[in-house]
């Protein structure tokens, strides 16, 4: 291990008998932003705690810079961390909070006011620096709990849901708040979440986690465009991909009356799941064939500039997303939806694996 | 209409609570002919403080204040450092059934009385008897069990991402736990720290069979008031008893700000 960076090896974790990591392997490069996403009580929070060092593993190894850390109490490592409820000391002020963890280590605190002036400038909470955390508002706490992790400059800074208890807009906010931090700083960080849309959006590299296992490390344009499995294709998008089961038979995908073209290996399984995002699909009025599905409209939403429609078919609800144009359809009007050749995804059935398509009838 | 009536009940509670004490206040300051004449009299024209000249100068009375004082701060001090280092790992005990909660509450319900004697014999066999030390260690252990139990309760009441981010901040368990656990649970340790040391100043019996010499002021207040036939100073008497609340009221009134502090500085956010 001489690698920079973070890294799990093997890392097992249960809880009386419930299984909550197993055999987790995970690289953090330096200075790399990685996001660990999947539904709660995936093990994530039980992860990031791990490598904080605030709960232990039953076996695996934690390296930070290729040393061994898995032993190291939490205030031996160096790491910054922001908790979901933001957990400001609330018998200190604001400047007291930023400064406590460099007070901690000894360092002189001329030096460490400076360094909190600093960063509270760069998160504009510098008027603030007087008060208690009582008399802050959500906001302005998370940008303190932010500002505590990062004024000391830590080696990793790990953040737990740091933004689930903020409204939409301020969330949005503070993402991009982090984005820009993330780029002047380059601090090697964990974040965890189970919003996808901040997990996309933030990531250079996803990791996908459910039932305490990964089931896929890659960047959010990979995680999108070529899920590993079924949970990765249902998790990742909104809304939901369409998953339609059916058999493969040579070269072709058949699910009643729909059969689409799909450039599969040989030895892939005759049971498969054929997958297709909402924006892949179109309505047609295209007399059916062999790439359309019949069906009847169910449901429209209209979402800003994006309409989305849930349609009725004799193989399950497809739901379909477009530019908002034409003429408004009504509900139970007859439909036909057309499948396309590219922009697909195929899965077995059986193990929930990807099947991989030739080039040229992927996607993107 | 309704606060006014919630008033005046409280109104009448203040009144039946704190009328003893307005007589003993008034009587320390009167003539003493005027508490033995019959009708009782008590004037405020000829106010005087020969009660607390006459108790002040009994040195006797003095000594027991002082002895008072140390065991007192004593037992609270053992129970606070003993009680804190319990509390502490009982913390973050949640199960359902508690059953050191349990057993530490069985204890509080064996009848003190029963227990002089034994502890007499103990400590004599020990030659601890008519030794402040002693006697503030027996009120320690009487007062341990009931206080260990709300002192967790405070500690418990500290959100525990409080110390993952004080251990995260660099902080041994130690210092988290000095540091940010303490400060922020002060109002109720202050609270179980005016406990101790109210139960410890104003315990009779113990103090009573325990010292002989170094006798502590509720002894000594009995010892005045025995002393009934050899003519009874009661302005002395009842200056003493004020003198015997005032410590008390002062530990209260300085911890009580803690108290108030805390739950202000607290003002919602500590349960996040």
């Amino acid at each position: 291990m001489n690698e920079t960076g973070l890294q799990l090896t093997g890392i097992n974790k249960a809880y009386r008998r419930v299984r909550v990591l197993e055999d987790m392997e995970l690289a953090v490069p330096e200075g790399q932003f990685v996001v660990l996403l999947g539904p709660s009580g995936c093990g994530k929070s039980t992860t990031l705690n791990i490598i904080g060092g605030l709960d232990s593993a039953d076996a695996g190894d934690v390296y930070l810079d290729g040393k061994r850390i898995t032993h190291l109490p939490p205030h031996k490592r160096d790491m910054g961390m922001v908790f979901q409820a933001y957990a400001l000391y609330p018998h200190m002020t604001v400047l007291e909070n930023m400064t406590f963890g460099m007070r901690i280590r000894r360092m002189a605190r001329a030096q460490a006011t400076r360094r909190a002036r600093e960063i509270a400038e760069l998160l504009e909470i510098e008027p603030l620096l007087k008060r208690k955390p009582a008399q802050l508002s959500g906001g302005q706490q998370q940008r303190v709990a932010l500002g505590r992790a990062l004024v000391r400059r830590p080696r990793v800074l790990l953040m737990d849901e740091p933004f689930s208890n903020l409204d939409a807009v301020l969330r949005v906010r503070m993402r991009s708040e982090i984005h820009r931090l993330h780029t002047r700083f380059e601090t090697t960080t964990v974040f965890v979440t189970h919003d996808q849309e901040e997990a996309l959006s933030l990531a250079d590299q996803i990791a996908l986690l459910s039932d305490g296992r990964i089931r896929q490390i890659a960047s959010p344009t990979s995680v999108y465009d070529e899920p590993a499995d079924l949970f990765v294709a249902k998790f990742v998008g909104l809304p939901q991909m369409n998953l339609i089961e059916g058999q493969l038979e040579g070269g072709t995908f058949r699910a009643g009356p729909l059969s689409v073209p799909v450039a599969a290996s040989s030895d892939a399984p005759r049971n498969v799941v054929l997958g297709a995002r909402p924006e892949a699909l179109t309505l047609t009025d295209e007399p059916a064939g062999p790439q359309t599905l019949a069906g009847r409209l169910l449901v429209t939403e209209t979402i800003g500039p994006e309409l989305r429609f849930e349609i009725e078919t004799e193989v399950g609800d497809v739901t379909i997303r477009r530019a908002v144009q034409g003429e408004p359809m009504s509900i139970g009007e007859g439909i036909r939806v057309r499948w396309p050749t590219d922009a697909l995804h195929l899965f077995a059935q059986e193990t929930g694996m990807r099947i991989p398509l030739e080039v040229g009838l992927r996607s993107s | 209409m309704q606060a006014l009536s919630i008033y005046s009940l409280v109104g009448l509670i203040l009144l039946w609570v704190l009328i003893p004490i307005l007589y003993i206040v008034l009587a320390s300051l009167q003539p003493e002919i005027n508490l033995i004449s019959i009708p009782l009299k008590i004037g405020f024209d000829d106010f005087g403080i020969g009660g607390y000249k006459d108790a002040f100068a009994n040195d006797r009375l003095m000594d027991g204040l002082k002895n008072s004082a140390i065991v007192a701060g004593l037992a609270t001090l053992i129970v606070l450092v003993v009680g804190l280092s319990a509390a502490y790992p009982l913390m973050r005990r949640t199960g359902r059934i508690r059953w050191w909660a349990i057993g530490m509450l069985a204890t509080q319900t064996v009848p003190v009385i029963t227990l002089v004697i034994p502890v007499f014999i103990v400590l004599r066999n020990l030659n601890l008897l008519d030794q402040l030390g002693a006697l503030s260690l027996v009120y320690a252990a009487f007062l341990l069990p009931i206080s260990i139990l709300i002192l967790r309760n405070f500690l418990a009441d500290v959100p525990e991402s409080l110390e993952r981010a004080a251990l995260i901040d660099g902080c041994t368990r130690f210092q988290a736990f000095r540091r940010v656990i303490m400060p922020i649970a002060a109002p109720g340790i202050a609270a179980v720290a005016i406990f101790v040391f109210i139960n410890s100043w104003n315990e009779f019996l113990f103090a009573l069979v325990l010292t002989g010499s170094n006798q502590t002021i509720t002894v000594r207040l009995a010892e005045l008031q025995g002393s009934v036939f050899e003519g009874l100073d009661i302005p002395a008497l009842a200056a003493a008893t004020v003198i015997a609340v005032i410590p008390v009221l002062f530990v209260v009134i300085a911890l009580h700000r803690t108290i108030l502090s805390g739950i202000i500085a607290r003002g919602g956010t500590v349960r996040g």
